[in-house]
């Protein structure tokens, strides 16, 4: 399907927030917990809003059908 | 009940949103299918969202710990003074008294009133960045001058404080006088500048 792209990097850069929180959560030290809050949330929230812009586009396209 | 620390729980919820996260995106589901589109929006925002606000939580709730504001170097002088029995810095006297169960950097380093809390978060989050980005210069300085109304959220209403501080009540309560101007050093002053 065309625009899985945009979900498949959404989808990795929430993975890669997991996988920083996952890190913190067993080493809960200061780098640890400053690139989780300062790289990993800011991912996230990019991957999130990915996400749902890939939503709103799959609707749009729908309607267009 | 057994208690599980905050990292156990962070661990457990931020692994099975990761593996739900990755089987759902990456599934031969056709994509099409309704049970995907629902399988997608539980998958990629709800789980990982949840997880992650529970990381954050955690997060917060490791950065309130003393050993934690210890482990950063920068801070490890202020860590040991708390514990060195010779020690008659302010915060050792509070910390070796218990005066403070728990908690007890965030106790005194948070203002108090609606933002309070939220406001040290998110300086707490602002050291965090810059400590890992390597962003500070050494001897590390208090950001605003130490308000008296943290010292007053405790002590303001005991009896013996307000017996011996008669005289100058009013200018602690006002801000026109510190509580460290006789109350010193709060920590090992060679390291701080206040």
């Amino acid at each position: 399907m065309k625009g899985e792209g945009l979900l498949r990097a959404s989808a990795l850069a929430i993975a890669a927030a997991l996988l920083l929180m996952l890190v913190c959560a067993v080493w809960p030290r200061p780098p640890q917990l400053g690139l989780f809050l300062g790289l990993g949330l800011p991912l996230a929230a990019a991957g999130i809003a990915g996400f749902f812009l890939y939503v709103l586009r799959d609707l749009r396209k729908r309607r267009a059908l | 009940m057994p208690s599980f620390s905050p990292g156990a729980i962070a661990f457990a919820a931020g692994f099975i949103a990761l593996v739900f996260l990755l089987g759902a995106v990456f599934s031969g589901d056709p994509a099409d299918s309704p049970r995907r589109r629902w399988m997608l929006l539980f998958a990629v925002a709800l789980v990982p969202g949840l997880a992650l606000a529970l990381g954050f939580g955690m997060s917060l709730e490791y950065m309130k710990r003393p050993q934690f504001c210890g482990s950063c170097h920068v801070m490890l002088p202020f860590a040991n003074d708390l514990r060195d029995p010779e020690s008659g810095t302010l915060a050792a006297v509070h910390y070796q008294n218990r005066y403070i169960l728990e908690h007890q950097c965030y106790t005194c380093h948070t203002d108090y009133g609606l933002f309070g809390p939220m406001r040290a978060k998110l300086a707490g989050v602002r050291h965090l960045v810059n400590y890992t980005i390597g962003n500070y210069t050494e001897p590390i300085r208090i950001r605003e001058p130490f308000r008296n109304a943290n010292c007053l959220h405790c002590h303001g209403e005991a009896k013996v404080f307000r017996t011996a501080h008669t005289d100058n009540l009013a200018e602690l309560q006002s801000g026109d006088m510190s509580c460290l101007d006789c109350h010193r050093p709060a920590h090992p002053e060679e390291r701080a500048a206040r």
